[in-house]
């Protein structure tokens, strides 16, 4: 039996007519940092706020620390902390009087409040109005108060919208020393797939309220095996010379190879100049994550 | 220079009058679907419903002077309503001009709506002149209200003069308020803020004699017992100075002009965070 | 809980909290006390009636309407209800110490009035004879009488994030407090009439009752009942709530 921090069983919300959130099984390893990645509007926050015990949901489940949510909620979120959406905060407030009122909540010494307000870097800021903080500091604020009860798991939705590239750079490392540094376990959602990419461990990709896949970073990045691209004067002849080649015809005229073998390349090439098929380009193509992303949101929307 | 310079101002004035209307039209969609129209009817219609379960409860006692012929049907009428009347145009006021403006200060649309090429003088007083046609749906309303009681108690024959100034004067005297009151919600984010003091400023006027009889909600009252019947018949409230007819419209004439080009200029040098 | 009340009162604005409930009753008083010929108990009681009548109609019912959304306000400018609702604090607590800052707030306002009303009598030369326990027991029955409407009021504001539409509400149902008063048939049901007839100082020659200066079916149906049935319904609505903005 794994250690799963986060389990859902078949977890929905309906709204209306539509599945919001439709079926998930969330599984969250302990120590992981689990990349929650979907576009806009495909579930991820809802997901999230049903986490937290914020929204109820339609039918399913969700299991903190193996504790079910909301029923046994007050006795595991001591053990979270998290960012839901866009930073919460009371502007009239200063950063520190912000985080004194969850630290009061929480019952953490004052000491406590200036360590994270350090992690995040915001030490020097901390006497200002929480209104009159930059988009960036607002975010690092948000992060603050989820890591102020020293929780076991942080959640993390979306947190480096509407920051600028230094910002994004500073969350990133903040969330990669996570587990390292603090042994903590991270549920960090994103639309940006690079983003996911340079962070986490682990992945659950979502659309539509859809689970398409769930698994190691690896298995995503082992779905982008590279081709060899070639281009030819005449595409549809070219695909019945390849023999028992794993070939087709690409939608803008060129061929694709399925593999990197070093001798399916020349075999091919020669085959095809043997047949009197120009061949104007041999290269070499990695697909993307962002391509791999596309490929599974598409096969799950025609599911 | 402002020779160069002339030549665009006159585009850019040529655009900003057409986008007057649309400031307007902009306006009224932004209304559609908050809380403000459907307050503009439910308002007088409360206070009307007011009316009719008062008749219920204590028509026989409140039609005791009119059956013997002592006051008119109308005076039954205006009496036992015209307080909560004016109470009711107030806190409408104060309502009205905060709801027209709080859509702008929580979504921040101020900053979009100064991006583009509006004059901010000029947003100001559209957003003036819809709120007060708003609150004059609600004042025509109220004097429809009268009406239907008057037919239903049977209080004799419409007066119409009375209705109509029933429903143009005090709105006329509401129109300084609602002025100082957008003032104050257009310049604080925060509506408890004006909200609250459209709620404590009843107390600075409703017959207050101390307070000068110019000031915002001390005139709804020197209307109201204008519309009443005058000091000489004694109207709703302890009032010694009644204002006339003529005394209410200048005195708010000049109110709101000073109110809304203050707000329109507090509003144009504004900067936008 | 008591965790929860502090915090409550740190996230307070408080500078405007205490214009309202201090200066507001201040204000009340001094406009609305005039000083006459007479002086001595009859007076005093006299005055007192005077003061009470727009600052129980109006101003206070009013103003917990105001308080109720000022108590809810920091939590719906700031996105703060999915982060409050997220630690670990049960929604019954949140909610609980929201009313009972509020009870608070408005126990201020009510003491504030009280004081402000019997300083400006002395300074306006009512004399000696300050009838305490007439204005003491006034005190008190408009705090309880206006619970059931505060507790209505943040239902409201707990669920609606616009001030105005809470606040409409509020004037609402206040405005046709004056009437409900003036019956004997309806006034004694009517919730937002009830601060109006129990701060009176003549009410308990009226009703000839008990402590609250109420009638005893008035005080357990209307204010106990509707105050239990406020809270319980907007204890309920937020507990079930979904929090999505």
């Amino acid at each position: 039996m794994k250690d799963h921090v986060v389990a859902t069983t078949a977890l929905t919300k309906r709204y209306g007519n539509c599945n919001v959130v439709d079926e998930l099984d969330l599984r969250v390893e302990r120590g992981q940092i689990y990349g929650f990645l979907g576009l806009n509007g495909a579930g991820k926050t809802t997901t999230i706020r049903m986490l937290m015990g914020l929204i109820h949901p339609t039918s399913g489940f969700v299991r903190l620390f193996d504790r079910p949510v909301p029923a046994e909620r007050m006795k595991v979120m001591r053990r979270v902390g998290a960012l839901v959406e866009s930073p919460s905060y009371y502007a009239h407030l200063s950063g520190r009087e912000n985080l004194r009122i969850i630290a009061t909540i929480l019952d953490v010494p004052e000491k406590r409040i200036d360590e994270v307000l350090s992690i995040v870097r915001l030490s020097a800021d901390a006497g200002r109005k929480a209104g009159d903080y930059s988009l960036g500091m607002k975010q690092r604020l948000g992060i603050a108060s989820a890591l102020l009860g020293s929780p076991e798991i942080v959640v993390l939705d979306e947190p480096t919208n509407g920051l600028d590239p230094a910002g994004i750079h500073e969350i990133r490392d903040l969330i990669r020393a996570m587990p390292r540094e603090h042994g903590i376990t991270v549920l960090v959602s994103s639309h940006l797939l690079a983003e996911i990419d340079q962070m986490a461990t682990s992945v659950g990709v979502i659309h539509s309220g859809r689970l398409l896949f769930q698994g190691p970073i690896e298995d995503l990045r082992a779905r982008s095996q590279g081709h060899v691209r070639l281009e030819v004067d005449r595409p549809e002849v070219a695909v019945a010379l390849a023999g028992g080649l794993p070939v087709r015809a690409a939608t803008d005229g060129a061929l694709e190879l399925a593999s990197v073998v070093p001798g399916d390349a020349a075999r091919l090439v020669s085959a095809l100049v043997g047949g009197g098929v120009s061949v104007y380009r041999v290269e070499e193509r990695q697909r993307t994550l962002e391509e791999i992303f596309l490929e599974l949101t598409s096969e799950g929307a025609a599911a | 220079m402002s020779r160069l310079a002339s030549a665009p101002r006159a585009v850019a004035s040529a655009s900003a009058r057409a986008s007057a209307i649309g400031l307007i039209a902009a306006d009224w969609r932004r209304m559609r679907g908050t809380w403000i129209l459907p307050l503009t009817v439910l308002g007088p219609l409360g206070v009307t419903l007011l009316g009719v379960i008062l008749f219920l409860l204590r028509g026989e006692y409140m039609l005791k002077p009119f059956l013997a012929g002592e006051v008119s049907g109308w005076r039954v009428a205006i009496d036992q309503l015209g307080m909560v009347h004016i109470f009711a145009l107030g806190l409408g006021a104060a309502l009205i001009a905060s709801m027209i403006v709080d859509v702008e200060h929580r979504s921040d649309i101020w900053k979009q709506l100064f991006g583009m090429p509006v004059s901010r003088a000029k947003t100001y007083v559209v957003k003036f002149a819809w709120a007060a046609v708003l609150l004059a749906v609600s004042s025509a309303l109220m004097s429809v209200g009268y009406a239907a009681i008057m037919v239903w108690q049977d209080l004799g024959p419409l007066p119409w003069a009375d209705l109509a100034r029933a429903a143009w004067l005090p709105w006329v005297a509401a129109l300084p308020l609602l002025a100082l009151q957008l003032l104050l919600s257009t310049a604080i984010k925060n509506q408890a803020v004006p909200l609250a003091a459209g709620i404590v400023a009843p107390m600075f006027g409703m017959g207050m004699s101390r307070i000068p009889a110019w000031m915002p909600w001390r005139l709804m009252t020197e209307a109201m017992t204008s519309v009443a019947g005058g000091a000489a018949a004694g109207g709703p409230g302890e009032a010694l100075t009644w204002y006339s007819q003529s005394q209410v419209v200048s005195a708010s004439g000049l109110s709101i002009l000073v109110l809304v080009t203050l707000g329109a200029a507090m509003l144009a040098h504004r900067e936008i965070r | 809980m008591l965790r929860m009340l502090k915090v409550e009162l740190m996230k307070m604005q408080w500078w405007l909290v205490g214009l309202l409930a201090i200066g507001g009753p201040a204000l009340a008083v001094l406009l609305g006390v005039n000083p006459g010929a007479e002086t001595g108990a009859e007076a005093w009681k006299l005055a007192y009636g005077y003061a009470t009548v727009r600052y129980s109609w109006l101003f206070y019912p009013l103003l917990a309407g105001v308080f109720a959304a000022l108590v809810c306000r920091p939590e719906h400018v700031g996105g703060g209800w999915k982060q409050l609702l997220a630690l670990p604090v049960s929604r019954t607590t949140v909610y609980g110490a929201k009313l009972v800052t509020l009870a608070g707030i408005l126990a201020v306002t009510n003491l504030a009035f009280g004081a402000v009303f019997v300083a400006a009598g002395m300074v306006s030369g009512l004399g000696a004879g300050v009838p305490w326990s007439v204005i003491g027991m006034s005190m008190l029955a408009g705090w309880v009488a206006v619970l059931p409407l505060a507790a209505v009021q943040l239902w409201v504001s707990s669920r609606w994030k616009s001030f105005g539409a809470a606040l409409a509400l509020n004037v609402c149902l206040t405005l046709p407090a004056i009437f409900a008063a003036q019956s004997h048939e309806f006034g004694p049901w009517y919730p937002w009439a009830q601060p109006l007839l129990a701060m009176s100082p003549f009410a308990s020659d009226q009703t000839g009752s008990t402590a609250l200066n109420v009638a005893p079916m008035t005080l357990w149906v209307v204010i106990v009942g509707g105050f239990v049935v406020s809270l319980i319904g907007g204890l309920v609505t937020f507990a079930r709530a979904d929090v999505r903005q």
